[in-house]
């Protein structure tokens, strides 16, 4: 047998063509359902994509389940709502999408000081750590009236963008931040970031005394995964023109992209996209049946103790795992096959 | 004479306010394999913490290559080439043997270095290929601490220090283990080793050294010791056996030579 060196290989042959034909879709799918209603799908598919990709930095391939990421996804919408006040005047429209970048430095510059005394803690401590940076950031964004308006909200300026098309630029933003996300996310995996991540997922003590800087690449993993939440959060406030504490740091923002992640997959590059492409028109169908009356959360609750007890590795692992132990049972085979002695032996 | 590959001189450490070593000294050349036995509580691998920088000692002096590295840090020693194999398992279960390797060679920062050194340590462990894509979990304990031996060769090591490598191993697993120790041996590495197994250890090694509440009390050829009435009684089980293990100890060094 060769010795792999595919770990080596930034890029290859299948991962170009994979990424060619998920880049082909992206720019074709309005194109290829043009309704409205659709693309309004699209665009919070793709911005809940983004935010699974990158929760999975942390989450999945650093095994710290953050609970706390819809704080970065409000302070990314509030942000914006402060920079692009309703008296702001917009020449092209396209000024606020200029602006993420900045905005996604901004949440990952506060995620370094609030990941380095967070990642002190693990497991479910580190998960009541972030979901109480949750609520004092949502009691902040309630309280701090002169900059969020408190409990009346913010309105963010509005574009004049053609009304036939007015969400295509959100769609194609949400798109471009997936790409990133998602190339990010394909570097980790590939890189010494990524391994130093699963070793700290696999055991903490062991990758420190193999000189993993263990602290350093966690908080790395999650400022640049916040970035991301932030920059959606910013992308969600623009498009949806008025902002409330209560939506804008919600808990539920932060357990939709977390089981997005887990259903399709955690530490894999594809699961949180195919959790999302499954959970996003799920959600939305559930909500048109059931009407407003959220009782799409009680579905919510069935899917992750679905997932959990028929599929706890998540849907990309569970078939991955399905084939190959199938590969293997067929190699078994054919080796029993080839080797006269078996058949005697076994006799 | 050659400078020793590494030599322990006069070393007191502990734990504490509590002695463990209470001035140890030993030789070892580049290219030999000595290894430690006594009784539990002894110092063994309070010997090799001191030398691999995990416990500073108090007093002494500890040279590699001629070369003073007391208390240096297991880092700093890394880089210089010791490395301290732990006796609980070190590998990662969760992931593949591949980056269990490469976790191995995690401070080397030149990539092709790693993968070249991954080869060679292929050669001398077939299982690194055979299994490569597996993960460390499904190996059983004797593979892993063979998988653990073969990751040692990515510093490309001047001193191995084993800590019990055969510790809960059944026969035929350690039997594995002690065919890597001969491997490692044969390709020239300097190992110190720490073994309960006393007849096995002693069998793989050309020195051994009788520990004894923190001094070393008997040191020697591995052979010597094998026959050595008092070493039989109270480290090898019965003195009659000393025939059959003198005959595997000779064919090690055999094939070694």
């Amino acid at each position: 047998m060769k010795l792999s060196t595919e770990p080596t290989k930034l890029v290859t042959r299948n991962g170009l063509i994979r990424g060619g034909v998920f880049i082909a879709l992206l720019a074709a799918l309005p194109g290829i359902f043009p309704q409205h209603w659709l693309w309004n799908l699209m665009f919070f598919t793709i911005l809940y994509a983004t935010m699974a990709v990158s929760w999975n930095y942390i989450g999945g391939f650093g095994g710290y389940p953050s609970l706390g990421h819809a704080a970065f996804f409000g302070i990314g919408a509030y942000t914006e709502a402060l920079f692009f006040k309703t008296d702001h005047v917009l020449h092209s429209g396209y000024e606020p999408f200029f602006m993420l970048p900045v905005i996604g430095l901004i949440c990952a510059l506060l995620a370094i000081p609030i990941g380095m005394v967070a990642m002190r803690t693990r497991a479910d401590v580190f998960a009541i750590v972030t979901i109480t940076l949750l609520f004092v950031t949502q009691t902040l964004a309630f309280n701090l009236r002169n900059l969020t308006g408190g409990a009346q909200g913010a309105a963010v300026v509005q574009p004049k963008f053609d009304v036939k098309f007015f969400e295509l630029p959100f769609y194609y933003t949400a798109a471009i931040m997936l790409l990133f996300a998602f190339a990010l996310s394909y570097y980790y995996s590939k890189s010494k970031i990524g391994l130093s991540l699963t070793a700290i997922r696999a055991d903490e003590d062991k990758a420190k005394g193999v000189g993993v800087r263990t602290l350093q690449v966690k908080v790395i993993a999650f400022s640049t995964s916040v970035a991301f939440t932030g920059m959606a959060g910013a992308t969600w406030a623009f498009y949806i023109g008025f902002i409330y504490p209560q939506f804008a740091v919600d808990p539920l923002i932060t357990i939709t992209m977390v089981l997005m992640t887990f259903l399709g997959g955690r530490a894999t590059l594809w699961g949180p996209v195919l959790g999302a492409v499954i959970l996003m028109p799920a959600q939305q169908l559930l909500a048109y049946y059931v009407g407003g009356s959220q009782l799409y959360l009680l579905a919510y609750a069935a899917i992750f103790l679905i997932t959990i007890l028929l599929l706890p590795r998540g849907i990309l692992p569970t078939v991955t795992n399905k084939r190959r132990l199938k590969a293997l049972a067929l190699k078994s085979v054919a080796a029993k096959a080839s080797d006269p002695l078996a058949e005697g032996q076994s006799a | 004479m050659t400078t020793p590959r590494l030599e322990i001189k006069n070393i007191i450490a502990g734990y504490g306010a509590g002695l463990v070593l209470k001035g140890v000294n030993l030789e070892l050349q580049t290219g030999e394999v000595m290894c430690l036995i006594g009784p539990n509580g002894a110092g063994k691998s309070t010997v090799l913490k001191t030398v691999s920088g995990l416990l500073p000692p108090r007093e002494g002096q500890i040279l590699l290559d001629g070369e003073d590295i007391t208390g240096q840090t297991p880092k700093a020693n890394l880089r210089r080439g010791v490395v301290h194999v732990p006796q609980e398992r070190s590998l990662f279960p969760g992931m593949t043997l591949w980056d269990n390797l490469l976790m191995g060679g995690y401070l080397i920062r030149d990539r092709k270095l790693i993968l070249s050194r991954i080869e060679e340590a292929a050669h001398l462990f077939p299982i690194i290929r055979e299994r490569q894509k597996e993960h460390a979990g499904s190996l059983s304990g004797g593979e892993q601490k063979q998988v653990e031996l073969a990751r040692t060769l990515l510093f490309d090591p001047k001193l191995i220090l084993l800590d019990e490598p055969s510790i809960g191993l059944d026969p035929k697993s350690r039997r594995l283990v002690f065919d890597a120790i001969n491997g490692l041996a044969k390709a020239g590495r300097t190992i110190l080793l720490v073994e309960q197994n006393a007849r096995s250890g002693l069998a793989a090694s050309d020195k051994g050294a009788v520990l004894e509440t923190g001094v070393v009390r008997i040191v020697g050829k591995a052979s010597d010791l094998l026959e050595n009435p008092e070493v039989a009684k109270l480290y090898l089980g019965a003195a009659g056996k000393n025939t059959t293990v003198k005959a595997v100890s000779e064919k090690a060094k055999e094939g070694r030579s």
